[in-house]
């Protein structure tokens, strides 16, 4: 078990967390990238509209 | 000529909706399986790491090494990503435009990962360094070199993020085949000049090397995070396709008139 009471200690506990924080921090910014860039997709999807035009329209 | 309808014809229009990027079988079960095979790897990482036997010198603190070395090492891979994906850009830009975009964004997200991995370097790297040398910086060869190559990264970010104008992707892969230079000067500082930083551990010469017992800790951490920035790099690269086509449409409507693509947003 690793403990919390001298300097060495301390900052093996701080460089640990300063890697997850920051890790899944930018990991987190990109989901809500992720989330946002749906909305961009459903715009960008072309609708194609492929009528069938009756005869007495043609 | 006039014509009497033809009974039994669907007179009413039907409507075909598609993607552009039509996600094959195989990508919609890759995805998920890789995130989950990349997080079965960072906690295995970090059980190596918690469980490897203790170091002689240094006593527990040596283990900010197998976060250290990998987040570093990565470091020195990506940014080779963006340099060759700048190039392609540089030499796609006037031939093909949508593969000449594919490219900016997988510029884009690696230089993103370049500077996560390298804070997370600077970061792990100083709180070693307060703790076994007593200092949190010195102005050695590869800290130097190491916080260059982070401050070109950051200012490639920033000229994206703030240079305003249709040439924001040119500028920036002018700038990433610079920033490149530094890889290959910041990889050798610490075998061409003998300063602070210690010698490298792996390639180091004979007295260089870890414990057997410590390989796993090592390899597995240096696999994880390897396939977790393949994986996000993967994802910010989409991100940013989305965000050019959805750009590109609305500049069309505009053009065209109308902002309906913008409105759909």
């Amino acid at each position: 078990m690793i403990g919390f009471q001298t300097l060495a200690q301390r900052h093996l506990v701080y460089a640990y967390c300063a890697v997850w924080i920051m890790q899944f921090g930018y990991g987190t910014w990109l989901l809500l990238q992720w989330r946002k860039s749906l909305r961009w997709k459903k715009a960008t999807e072309p609708e194609q509209t492929d009528p069938v035009v009756p005869r007495s329209h043609a | 000529m006039l014509r009497t309808p033809i009974s039994g014809v669907d007179r009413r229009p039907r409507t075909i909706k598609y993607s552009v990027v039509k996600r094959s079988s195989t990508m919609q079960w890759f995805g998920p399986l890789w995130l989950v095979l990349t997080f079965v790897a960072l906690g295995i990482g970090l059980y190596e790491a918690a469980t490897a036997p203790r170091e002689a010198t240094m006593g527990d603190l040596y283990r900010v090494f197998f976060y250290h070395f990998p987040h570093t090492i990565l470091s020195f891979v990506w940014p080779y990503v963006n340099c060759f994906a700048s190039l392609a850009y540089l030499f796609l830009r006037d031939r093909n435009k949508q593969r000449a975009q594919a490219a900016d964004a997988l510029a884009v997200a690696s230089a993103e990962a370049t500077v996560l991995y390298a804070s997370i370097g600077l970061a792990t790297g100083m709180l070693w360094g307060r703790a076994a040398w007593g200092i949190w910086w010195a102005w050695d060869a590869r800290l130097t070199t190491y916080l260059l190559l982070w401050l070109l990264y950051v200012s490639y970010l920033i000229v994206r993020r703030f240079s305003a104008g249709g040439q924001t992707a040119l500028i920036a892969a002018v700038l990433a085949i610079f920033a490149a230079v530094d890889i290959p000067i910041c990889f050798e500082s610490i075998r061409w000049w003998r300063t602070q930083h210690p010698a490298p551990v792996f390639g180091g010469g004979e007295d260089a090397g870890i414990d057997k017992s410590m390989v796993p800790a090592v390899l597995w951490n240096v696999g994880a995070w390897l396939m977790w920035g393949l994986l996000i790099i993967g994802v910010r690269y989409v991100v940013e396709r989305r965000k050019q086509r959805f750009q590109d449409a609305t500049a069309m409507d505009f053009l065209n008139g109308g902002d309906d693509t913008a409105e759909a947003a």
